[in-house]
């Protein structure tokens, strides 16, 4: 026990990845450069197992050089902030293996709005969630009625230029991203009026300030993302569950 | 050469990469001004929106956020006392005081023109030296660069953190994530796992633009969640009057301005050392002459804007000085400018002599967009220097879950119409954000785990080949004399920190 005393993880951790790497480049044979017959190759085994041998000589240096300090257990995440830190992670977590069944829309505006929400909040709290939750539900509605509303006009923009209904700049990249980008502009804009008239009422430290400046943050700036992103430079975000 | 270089002005003469220049000059002085967001990082987040567009409009981005984020790093320095990045720690001390004693226009104003003095300048020494280095790399065989990627990868470890072993042991980790993915030469699968993760994107290794956002960008927003989220600082109102310094008093500085723009260039093209040890150097030098200077300048210390224009000029004149070698011999001389590498990689550019040889037009573009960069960076923040104080007032909390969003986007985008490969891209930058957090919190420097990234390949592929060569003999490495000079090197820049820790113990 006293040999793991003071001792930091890292290095640790490193030892055992060097050790895992070191069995799995042997396990992996060298591998010959194609035309090789005449020999001279030194292979595809040998820098990585001598990458894995010093990997384990500087960790093993480090595991027992450096040790954990006062300064060193004072460095990691405050008590006051496990709670976000473990909540950015699970949210990051969930993000990453929702994206392709969810799509981009619903996953980026609920990270968005959950992460702003708590930290604005300080903290994970229980009486949060049914507000948290109708914030959720609520940004998610009014966002996928602006999208839907950008998705026709830029639809519309792409079809009546290709027919020549309108001149056929209007049907560009530029242009299309332009001009939904004006109309979502503007729609948010009132979204954004009759927030603040409606909330007005409540006291300015109350949680539904946050709540609705959380949601209008994230709602603004997924549609932003994905205009930018989609319309600008043709990536292909996945859809998911908003499928039009 | 006329035809290079008009060819080169081609390329970035359109109002798109003009557009985008200006974007990335007011994006880069945003993230600088901010507390904890690195210069690195915004380049790291913008290298996504820079694949999209061309070659020489995506670098002239990225230049571009590369040179307003070091400059925006002095706005909170002066105002706050708190520098926005390392490259703005020696502009506290004076900048602070002029604010105190009512000059923060002047001081900003003084950061400015310092800083568009130090790009200008190296980017001088840039157009000068680049072309000259990177045609004596003609001479170079696979065995000269299998030694050149050794120094580069040994230099930035040794140099960049406060352990060597640290260092050494995240260049090693760079170069093993390097080596996942295919055998250069006989296309063998290198993956864990590879009876499932053959058939994934990962066959083809890890990709470096999602592997750098998750280092630089993720793991920064982990790591700024550790502590209680502090409100942010009062900033008082800034009286616009005066902005600009007296161009006499410019003058009367040229032998600050000199020695800075000297010390930023030259340190900024050894790799690993940054502009962090180059505003301290440029602050010490800067002292001593004005203590020398009969009084005919304002002494460093008392909130001169002698000691703010030292480390200003320094810190920009880094940018210029850290592309020498990053275009020249494609050792970057600093973290920003290895993802800078890795953007023109992405690009299918390889720098060099052959980038020299046969590409020059995009060579003159990236001088051009390098000077437009500054011009950008003077340009927007003097128009904005009572607008970018405001940005110090926007809190933490609404920030990083945009960061991080930012992040993921940007790792997801890379794929393109590829949503496979892009969903693959989320998970690697998440996973090398958490290793990146941890490896922050322990104090390792990430900056060697992207030079093994970049010089990996590099160093694999010219060290088979020139054992090959050398029909199996392994001392071919010893037997030429630039090798040996590198391998020297290597050893020197070993040796040398240890002993000189040593003997500051000792001291």
């Amino acid at each position: 026990m006293s040999l793991l005393k003071n001792r930091k993880p890292l290095p640790l951790a490193f030892m055992l990845l060097s050790v895992l790497y070191f069995i799995y480049v042997v396990s992996l044979g060298s591998s010959r450069m194609i035309g090789d017959e005449i020999g001279g190759d030194p292979g595809g085994m040998l820098l990585p197992l001598v990458l894995s041998i010093f990997m384990f000589i500087a960790s093993t240096i480090l595991f027992i050089t450096d040790r954990a300090d006062d300064a060193y257990r004072s460095g990691g995440v405050q008590r006051s902030q496990r709670g976000l830190f473990v909540l950015t992670i699970v949210v990051s977590i969930l993000y990453v293996a929702l994206m392709r069944h969810v799509g981009f829309i619903i996953t980026t505006n609920t990270l968005l709005i959950t992460l702003t929400f708590a930290y604005m909040r300080e903290g994970v709290k229980r009486e949060d969630l049914a507000l948290w939750g109708g914030g959720v539900v609520g940004s998610l509605v009014l966002l996928i009625a602006i999208y839907t509303i950008g998705r026709r006009v830029t639809r519309y923009l792409l079809l009546a230029s290709r027919q020549g209904v309108i001149p056929k700049f209007l049907g560009s990249n530029g242009m299309t991203f332009g001009i939904t980008l004006v109309l979502v502009g503007i729609l948010f804009a009132l979204v954004y009026f009759a927030g603040k008239k409606l909330f007005s009422r409540y006291d300015a430290a109350a949680p539904i300030h946050a709540l609705f400046q959380a949601g209008f943050i994230a709602m603004v700036s997924t549609e932003l993302l994905y205009l930018i992103f989609r319309q600008l430079f043709l990536v292909e975000l996945v859809r998911g569950l908003v499928s039009w | 050469m006329e035809n290079a270089f008009l060819a080169g002005l081609a390329q970035i003469a359109n109002l798109s990469t003009l557009l985008w220049m200006s974007i990335g000059s007011v994006v880069g002085i945003l993230l600088g001004a901010l507390p904890g967001l690195t210069a690195t990082m915004g380049v790291a987040l913008m290298m996504p929106i820079s694949f999209q567009l061309p070659t020489a409009t995506g670098i002239g981005l990225l230049l571009a956020v590369y040179c307003g984020a070091v400059s925006g790093a002095s706005i909170p320095a002066i105002l706050l006392g708190i520098p926005g990045n390392p490259n703005a720690i020696a502009t506290v001390e004076d900048g602070l005081l002029m604010t105190k004693k009512g000059k923060a226009g002047q001081a900003l104003g003084g950061a400015v023109v310092a800083s568009f003095i130090g790009g200008i300048g190296s980017l001088l020494a840039l157009v000068l030296f680049s072309p000259l280095i990177a045609r004596l790399t003609l001479a170079f065989g696979p065995a000269e660069k299998t030694t050149l990627a050794l120094v580069g990868l040994v230099i930035i470890a040794s140099v960049s953190g406060k352990n060597i072993w640290k260092g050494l042991l995240m260049g090693a980790f760079g170069m093993g994530l390097a080596f996942l993915g295919t055998d250069p030469f006989s296309a063998q699968v290198r993956v864990p796992f590879a009876n499932v993760l053959s058939r994934t994107p990962l066959a083809s290794g890890l990709d470096l633009t999602s592997t750098l956002i998750g280092l630089f960008g993720i793991s920064q927003v982990f790591y700024e969640l550790r502590k209680r989220f502090e409100p942010p600082q009062p900033v008082e109102p800034i009286e616009v009057k005066d902005i600009f310094p007296p161009f006499k008093k410019i003058i009367s500085m040229w032998k600050i301005i000199l020695s800075s723009l000297g010390i930023g260039t030259i340190i900024g093209s050894i790799p690993g050392t940054g502009a962090s040890i180059a505003v301290f150097m440029a602050h010490n030098s800067a002292k001593n002459i004005t203590e020398s200077s009969n009084g005919k300048l304002d002494l460093v210390g008392t909130g001169s804007l002698e000691g703010v224009f030292a480390p200003e000029v320094a810190n920009n004149a880094v940018t210029g000085g850290a592309l020498i070698p990053a275009l020249a011999l494609g050792i970057p001389g600093d973290a920003a400018t290895a993802v800078l590498i890795g953007a023109l990689m992405i690009k299918g550019v390889t720098p060099g002599f052959h980038l020299f040889a046969t590409n020059m037009s995009l060579v003159y573009a990236i001088f051009l967009t390098m000077l437009v960069a500054n011009i950008f960076m003077a340009l927007f923040q003097l128009l904005g220097v009572r607008l970018y104080p405001k940005i110090l007032s926007v809190p933490e909390q609404l920030l990083l879950p945009l960061i991080l969003v930012l992040s993921f986007i940007g790792a997801y985008a890379i794929a393109g119409q590829a949503t496979t490969v892009g969903i693959y891209n989320l998970g690697i930058s998440l996973v090398m954000g958490l290793i990146g957090y941890a490896l922050k919190r322990d104090d390792y420097p990430i900056a060697p785990i992207v030079l093994g990234l970049i010089l990996g390949g590099m160093f694999e592929e010219n060290f088979r080949r020139a054992v090959k060569l050398a029909g199996g003999n392994y001392l071919v490495f010893f037997t030429k004399p630039i090798c040996l000079l590198f391998i020297g090197l290597s050893i020197l820049s070993v040796v040398l920190p240890i002993l000189s820790r040593r003997k500051k113990a000792r001291q």
